[in-house]
């Protein structure tokens, strides 16, 4: 028995041994036919522009095939073979000397393949290499495109440099079958992840908050807001957080292709001051919902996205209207299901403009709010507000209504050039399905955002360079070590922000913090601001798929 | 082992020392001397050869049996089990199994359980697995061939395990669930053998290898592994002396086991992230709990199952002892005559524990049946199956049945010809009282507490049609959203599995959503056994006018077109919202009108029947009025005389002289039960009487179909 065990190892160890002695640059195939169109490969790499700095660009070919070869062509013209069936894969180490050679350069790539026993060579396509590398590392929430039930969440770190993917936390390590954790909304601040926040609803729920490399949980909400901290954006250089506040729903479109109504039926904007561990209003106005903050680089301006809507308190709630509220438990009282149903009922009537708030760091105070971009005049409606880190353009989702784009096929990218008020539809990275959530580049050479563009219902990331003339060129997809890697993940990413750093606190200790108490904030009256009544109190706490 | 052979390796054993020879350690029962073998002759004995060959009888006995319960009386639900997990050849699913601790196992297990799509295969290669396992159990634990009967404990408990699931089917959350516990339980015997074959300070080192390798396999299981391996060897003699207290390595390898079962799950959940720290000990151990319910009673045939090698082990360092004191009472259970009893009667109580743990349930065999059937538009088939369970059906069932009938466009003549009576779906634990539990938690407040279903009480799971039928049934009646929502609903809660896949392709073309229908035809083509199903649907995604050909489309197309997009919810409750959805609604496409007439029928709402009903006979102008739709516009226009039906042309026998004649019989049933019986009673004793007679028409189902709950 002995004998046979060794053998069976022995037998294991050749098998593995020859599996790594394959071919890994195979031959250009001679009298391949000449074709006067690029192949068609996944992910769509053709022609687009890469910093030097990223992972290598793996695919497969579409095109009808058995076997495919590409050669590759760096800048500095040495060439390299690759295929493996109709993948071809990059060993790292290769493809970052080829990226070394081609900084400011193409790299140009032929494409050979074997069907049916005889080879077509396609007409070669490049990939240019920018002179500006791209921030190492992104985060982002793995999640299903879901409904109301969730199970698990991630909130992971890739490094772009190579295929590495890390779990910053997951609700897994502490959610019970009895009592789930919904986990969402990391954010940092300058792109640094000392400072660093998300939040965790339900079991065990509070926001996690890293602060000067130290974590701890801390509960936002108060009596005088109507929710716990929800969209969050940190000041640039000091120790604050603004936060929108919201009681948001959801309903099902019976027939529809977006599926799913996410809408908010109250919303304000807080700041809560780290130090002092307080909070305060920055808006809530009762006719107004005011979401999405956004400090502008230089921390002197808050913009943010508002939509106008009066409620009739005197209405009867609508008929056979089902509308599931995160955290009412389907118990609400009838002031919000009398919002919720007119909400529904207007739901194409309620558009964002966008607007923003002069600040004053000395004082911490606020403005008034000047509109920066009119959607609802034009029937849109703008969300996710993000100024590029020179301060000059300012970056946002567009579609015909609502505030919950990446349900909206309709919605696009737009681009108002700050300088001269200018807005366009960022019509080179825009596709005809959702593009919803999008971060700029510590450098503001990259934009990176969520797109349903591969199957209209998995969101995916997309870079995109995004030139000093304030172009944005063909993005490409976040590679991925296997080809095939999207066609089977049933997963999609939202929420991706960069980093210049890994996050340094382990999901363990993150797990240690969660499990004890939340620290309560208190409420700080602003001066000049009418007090708030807390509306139905109810947090976003429910199964929600934000 | 004839007598010679194992004489002969007895001596070569005794020439060696203890702890360092290649020898087994034998067990003091397999020792038998010469004179005691021709004691057992004279009396009732077994011959050597007919000893050899009990182990093998017992375990094709018990493969007999198990075929049977597996793949002949729960042949529709393993075809089921297959279709609600999923085995994809891909680097992204094994990666993504071997995120969880028993992510291998997961990964085999689901593999295997692919084979289920031919019952027989699947339930061949199980058994073939249970024959291993009982091998090595026998040898493992040094199981004499006289009682091997004992050995068959483990794979008697995973047959239960295997058909004990009933609805729980839907609700579990461990992929590959049917194999993965017989794949794990064979590592661990695989990993324990291989230990077994060194002594001393090799084996110490090999049980910390054990649970180090073996701990991200199996898990748990690794960890009864080792406390097993160290429990043998406090157990166990060294040598044909017996009990050896000074061999240390023996106590070196029980010290290294017991810090292997406490560091090593600590050390590795560090690096899981879909495990809770606390819960690392138990890792793979099968639990019966999701968010809403919780069966700790089903866990009680798998901590049985990890228990039982305490059995095989304990009784060696007993046996021993009692040997050495010659006690007549291991004489007698050495007896030929005792073991033989003895062995039929265990293998009498396993049949009966495997009999009692069989999830017999009709309804519930039929309801898999016809969902399968309903998914391939086979109608009438559907309808076959339903007659095929005799006596009350469950709401699923019946919504079947209508749907079938609907398509057959034969709903109006035959829906009430089924039997509509209605049962909940049969679920059963071993509470012993479960009001008490029922008004206790307030989860369950709204169950009916006088439901105790055959001699088994009810346990704390509900079955929601959400999850069992919910999305099909909703793509059949068009709302196709409706259905996407709970395939995604339940893949997150439940896993993503070839059911839910089918279902998600199925609404994508019927929407028009090709790429993602492509993407999940992708993943369904990487499976052992749906890539036909695969191929033929992407062979329609690429030919519109090949799907547009297909029943499927052409039955559910019409359902679709037919209504407008708004912002609504079902609230949970597929049937009450298909039933107020389209008992409200009122459409010029005939399926479409058909249903919302059918369905105002099964509200009972009389304004809501007419205008369909008129709007209905506008349709189909020059057709004959369907049978159950005259039987309820003559029952109305009785009851209410709002609506004038003396000018419509009702069926003379079939309708006039048959309702006088059900208002005649119940008449008189109720005179005749008023005295025993009162109120809701009354009714129910009523309906029983005249539902031989009566129990196909509307009118039976207007009076006497009451209490009906829906979930």
């Amino acid at each position: 028995m002995k004998k046979l065990i060794i053998l069976y190892i022995g037998v294991i160890t050749m098998g593995l041994v020859m599996t790594s002695c394959k071919n890994k640059h195979p031959e250009v195939p001679e009298n391949a036919k000449e074709m006067n169109s690029q192949p068609k490969i996944f992910p769509d790499y053709t022609d687009v522009v890469v910093p030097s700095n990223i992972a290598p660009l793996n695919f497969k070919v579409l095109d009808r095939c058995d076997e495919v070869v590409a050669r590759l062509t760096d800048g500095a013209g040495n060439q390299e073979t690759y295929g493996d069936g109709i993948k071809v894969q990059i060993p790292e180490d290769e493809w970052q000397s080829m990226m070394s050679a081609s900084k400011g350069k193409d790299i140009k790539v032929e494409v050979f393949a074997k069907d049916a026993g005889s080879w077509r060579a396609f007409k070669a396509f490049t990939i240019s290499v920018a002179e500006e590398e791209i921030d190492p590392y992104i985060s982002y929430r793995l999640i299903n495109p879901s409904y109301v039930a969730y199970e698990e969440l991630r909130i992971c770190e890739r490094n772009l440099t190579n295929f590495d993917e890390r779990e910053i936390y997951n609700n897994m390590l502490i959610s019970t079958e009895a009592e789930g954790q919904c986990i969402n909304c990391h954010s940092y601040q300058n792109y640094k992840t000392d400072n660093m926040q998300f939040h965790m609803r339900q079991a065990h729920g509070g926001t996690m908050l890293v602060y000067k490399g130290n974590a701890k949980k801390i509960n936002l909400k108060t009596e005088q807001t109507i929710s716990a901290g929800v969209y969050p954006s940190w000041h640039p250089t000091l120790p604050l957080i603004a936060y929108s506040t919201n009681n948001t729903g959801q309903s099902f479109h019976t027939k529809d292709r977006a599926k799913i109504e996410v809408q908010d039926a109250a919303s304000d904007l807080i700041l809560y001051d780290i130090e002092q561990n307080a909070v305060s209003i920055i808006a809530n106005d009762s006719t107004e919902f005011e979401v999405f903050p956004w400090w502008a680089p230089d921390g002197k301006t808050l913009y943010y996205c508002s939509a106008h809507f009066e409620f009739n308190d005197t209405a009867k709630v609508g008929e056979s209207k089902s509308v599931d509220v995160y955290g009412s438990g389907g118990k609400l009282d009838p002031k919000t299901q009398r919002h919720q149903s007119q909400i529904i009922d207007k739901y194409k009537e309620i558009r964002y403009n966008i607007y923003r708030k002069a600040f004053d760091p000395k004082n911490k105070t606020f403005g008034e709010r000047e509109l920066v971009f009119n959607a609802a005049d034009s029937s849109k409606s703008a969300t996710i507000p993000r100024i590029s880190p020179d301060g000059r353009y300012l970056l946002y989702g567009l579609g015909n209504f609502g505030c919950f784009h990446i349900w909206h096929p309709d919605a696009d990218l737009y681009l108002t050039d700050l300088q001269t008020m200018e807005s366009r539809p960022l019509d080179e990275v825009n596709s005809l399905e959702a593009e919803s959530y999008h971060s700029w580049s510590s450098n503001g050479r990259w934009i990176l955002f969520a797109t349903r563009r591969d199957d209209g219902n998995y969101s995916r990331l997309y870079i995109a360079y995004f030139d000093k003339n304030g172009k944005a060129h063909k993005p490409f997809e976040l590679p991925q070590e296997d080809p095939d890697y999207y066609r089977y993940q049933l997963k999609s990413y939202n929420v991706p922000e960069f980093m210049v750093e890994p996050v340094k606190i382990s999901a363990h200790e993150f797990l240690d913090v969660a499990m004890g108490e939340a620290e309560n904030v208190t409420f700080k009256e602003t001066k000049g601001q009418p007090k708030v009544e807390g509306t139905t109190g109810a947090s976003p706490k429910a199964k929600d798929s934000k | 082992m004839s007598n010679t052979k194992e004489n002969f390796r007895n001596k070569k054993f005794n020439n060696q020392k203890p702890g360092k020879g290649k020898a087994k350690p034998q067990h003091v029962s397999r020792s038998t001397s010469k004179s005691q073998q021709q004691k057992e002759k004279k009396g009732f004995s077994f011959g050597p050869w007919a000893v050899k060959l009990l182990p093998w009888i017992y375990f094709l006995l018990f493969a007999l049996v198990a075929f049977i319960f597996l793949a002949v009386l729960n042949k529709e639900y393993l075809y089921g089990c297959q279709e609600h997990s999923i085995w994809q050849n891909n680097q992204e699913y094994f990666d993504d199994r071997m995120r969880a601790v028993g992510g291998f196992s997961q990964w085999l297990g689901c593999y295997l359980t692919q084979y289920f799509y031919y019952p027989w295969a699947g339930s061949l290669i199980l058994i073939a697995l249970w024959g291993l396992i009982y091998m090595l159990t026998l040898k493992v634990f040094r199981i004499n061939s006289r009682w091997s009967v004992v050995a068959l404990a483990p794979v008697v408990l995973l047959l239960c395990s295997e058909i004990y699931l009933g609805y729980w089917m839907y609700y579990i959350k461990m992929p590959g669930y049917w194999f993965t516990y017989t794949v794990a339980i064979l590592i661990m015997l695989i990993g324990m053998y291989i230990c077994r074959l060194y002594k001393g300070y090799v084996r110490a080192a090999l049980i910390a290898v054990y649970v180090v390798g073996l701990y991200p396999i199996i898990g748990f299981w690794s960890l009864c592994g080792a406390g097993y391996l160290a429990l043998q060897q406090l157990t166990e003699p060294t040598d044909e002396a017996g009990w050896n207290a000074k061999d240390f390595s023996r106590y070196a390898a029980v010290v290294v086991a017991v810090a292997a079962i406490i560091i090593v799950p600590k050390i590795y959940v560090q690096h899981y992230m879909i495990i809770r720290p606390e819960d690392a000990y138990f890792a793979l151990f099968p639990q019966f709990l999701n968010d809403k319910y919780t069966e700790s009673a089903k866990n009680m045939l798998f901590i049985v199952l990890a228990c039982i090698p305490l059995f095989y082990i304990i009784p060696f360092r007993l046996f021993n002892k009692v040997k050495e004191k010659k006690n007549t009472v291991w004489n007698f259970v050495k007896l030929p005559l005792f073991t033989s009893i003895a062995s039929v009667v265990l293998l009498a109580g396993y049949f009966l524990l495997v009999s009692w743990h069989n999830f017999d349930d009709k309804n519930f065999q039929t309801e898999l049946k016809m969902y399968r059937q309903l998914g391939e538009c086979e109608w009438q088939d559907a309808l076959e199956s339903s007659k095929e369970s005799v006596g009350p059906h469950t709401r699923e069932m019946i919504m079947g049945q209508n749907l079938a009938l609907l398509h057959l466009g034969s709903i109006g003549y035959n829906m009430f010809k089924y039997d509509n009576r209605t049962v909940r779906p049969k679920v059963y634990t071993y509470v012993k009282d479960p009001e008490k539990k029922i008004k206790d938690d307030e989860k369950f407040k709204d169950m009916d507490p006088n439901e105790i279903l055959g001699d088994r009480e009810r346990d704390s799971l509900r079955v929601n049609l959400c999850t069992t039928c919910g999305p099909l049934y909703y793509f059949l009646y068009g709302k196709t959203n409706f259905s996407i929502r709970w395939c995604i609903e339940n893949g997150v809660e439940y896993e993503f599995s070839v059911d839910i896949l089918k279902n998600l392709i199925r609404s994508a073309m019927m929407t028009g959503e090709d790429k993602v229908a492509a993407k999940y035809i992708d993943i369904l083509r990487s499976t052992t056994f749906h890539k036909d199903w695969a191929d033929k649907r992407l062979a329609m995604l690429h030919d519109r006018k090949l799907y547009e050909s297909s029943e499927e489309y052409k039955c559910v197309q019409p359902m679709f077109n037919a209504f407008h997009n708004v912002l609504d919810g079902d609230q949970g409750l597929v049937e009450m919202y298909l039933i107020n959805y389209f008992s409200h609604m009122m459409n010029s496409n005939p399926k479409f009108q058909e249903a919302t007439l059918a369905f105002s029928l099964i509200q009972k709402d009389i304004s809501l029947f007419w205008p369909r009903f008129f709007k209905y006979a506008d349709l189909h102008e020059k057709e004959p009025m369907p049978i159950h739709y005259q039987e309820a516009a003559y029952l109305y226009g009785d009851l209410e005389h709002k609506v004038d039906i003396s000018h419509m042309p009702f069926d003379k026998n079939l309708i006039v002289n048959r309702y006088a004649s059900f208002k005649n019989v119940t008449t008189r049933l109720l005179q005749q039960y008023s005295r025993q019986y009162k109120d809701d009673a009354l009714t129910q004793k009523v309906g029983q009487e005249c539902f031989d007679q009566f129990g196909d028409t509307f009118w039976w189902f207007y009076y006497f179909s009451r209490g009906v709950h829906t979930y």
